[in-house]
């Protein structure tokens, strides 16, 4: 495997001739270091396999309350789309919607689509909006913020622990579980090199075999 | 040691959604589309200074009132408090708990201050040609700048989180202030100001 990727740096806009590396390496940017790509071990299939995990959990996530709160023989609970509601209800309209996009919308957005462009990459066709999915991905990902929630949930609690009793409930060992498969998924997926698989299949597709990297 | 070239000076561009090189017109009339996504692809990202500028002064300017105003009004057992970020840390330092009153002062007041001033920072270096081992630390800035913007998010979510579980009538009501409405307008446009900086920028102007 000889192969060579041209490359720009996107944080120093430096040319370069990369070499295409065999699974679990990564390539750096001559001028600055930056990451330009890095070749994930296991395919397509460990990604798949660990979002298809996060999917489920996602779902319970959103299904069962998060925590409950007990003062004096009253309790209340909340989830995810219940914090942004209270706000919403609380006159914190903007603010309710940016909780709900962030916590819930965008984290949701980002694993569907996802799951979709590896499966559809899996099964070697592009299938429709595909490839407007890829890159939405692209734009959507400072936006996603369910690992930021956690922890605020933390800080809720302890600060809440003093004065009431806290339970936490099956909901926020999900966010949990799905948080840390998320991570696991993203570490297994680079988006250039999913870029170049889709190149690929649509190459196939339109009958054209011989593959120029880099042109 | 190979002289790098930058793409630019040779007609070139990157395409920021699937890092496909392209090359530009020479005549910049059209925006040339990329044949491998379809996305825009610009050698700098338009505006990149004006948008950046914009979005930081009025991040700036939002950031007085998110501190002034409270984020969090609190009643317990008829007794009204409220409370500003700043209040907030200071009252966990109170009760003793220094973690909280770290977590929450890094997330609330640190990284926002780091991210405007950072920013500031590589604005106003932008305009000066780069030194070699300088540009690679403003890269390595701005990188970071970007990613631990979003975990200044921490202080609206816990408004959130406790005004949905703190709602037990006489005993105990949480509601949101309108500083947290401020605050929550911080961390959008200084995410904001950070997307819209192209830190290729930082290289530009280089000594050939
Ligand atoms: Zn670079
Ligand atoms: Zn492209």
């Amino acid at each position: 495997m000889d192969e060579e990727v041209l490359m720009a740096c996107q944080e120093c806009d430096a040319l370069q001739r990369v070499p295409w590396v065999p699974a679990g390496r990564k390539v750096r940017c001559r001028g600055c270091g930056t990451t330009l790509y890095h070749h994930p071990r296991g395919g397509l299939d460990r990604p798949i396999a660990l979002l298809l995990g996060a999917m489920v959990l996602y779902v319970l996530a959103n299904s069962f309350p998060l925590v409950t709160l007990d003062i004096g023989g009253a309790s209340r609970e909340t989830s995810l789309i219940g914090t942004a509601w209270a706000l919403y209800n609380h006159d914190m309209k903007l603010l309710g919607i940016l909780v709900f996009l962030t916590s819930l919308a965008v984290p949701g957005a980002i694993l569907f689509s996802t799951l979709y462009v590896l499966v559809g990459l899996r099964l070697q066709r592009s299938l429709p909006g595909l490839r407007q999915m890829l890159a939405l991905l692209s734009h959507i990902h400072p936006w996603e913020m369910a690992d930021v929630f956690v922890i605020s949930i933390l800080v809720a609690l302890v600060k809440m622990s003093g004065m009431a009793e806290v339970i936490i409930d099956a909901g926020l060992y999900a966010l949990v579980g799905y948080i840390l498969l998320g991570i696991a998924a993203s570490a297994s997926i680079d988006v250039f090199v999913l870029w170049r698989r889709l190149e690929r299949i649509d190459h196939f597709s339109h009958g054209e075999l011989s593959f120029e990297a880099g042109k | 040691m190979t002289v790098l070239l930058r793409a630019k000076s040779l007609g070139l561009a990157s395409c920021g959604i699937c890092r496909q090189v392209v090359r530009l017109p020479l005549p910049s009339a059209t925006q040339p589309k990329c044949p491998r996504c379809g996305g825009r692809v610009h050698s700098r990202l338009p505006h990149s200074l004006v948008r950046t500028w914009a979005f930081l002064i009025a991040s700036m300017v939002l950031y007085i009132p998110a501190n002034v105003y409270p984020v969090m009004k609190n009643t317990y057992l008829g007794a009204e408090s409220s409370n500003t970020i700043l209040s907030g840390v200071a009252l966990f330092l109170k009760e003793g708990d220094w973690l909280l009153a770290f977590v929450i002062f890094t997330a609330s007041i640190v990284v926002p201050l780091l991210k405007m001033v950072s920013l500031l920072y590589l604005l106003m270096s932008v305009r000066k040609p780069p030194v070699a081992r300088r540009a690679r630390q403003q890269t390595v800035l701005y990188r970071v700048t970007e990613l631990v913007g979003r975990w200044s998010m921490v202080d609206v979510f816990v408004i959130g989180i406790l005004t949905a579980l703190v709602q037990m009538g006489a005993i105990s009501t949480v509601e949101p202030g309108i500083g947290a409405m401020a605050f929550g307008a911080v961390v959008v446009l200084t995410m904001l100001a950070a997307i819209s900086f192209d830190p290729r920028l930082i290289w530009d102007q280089e000594k050939q």
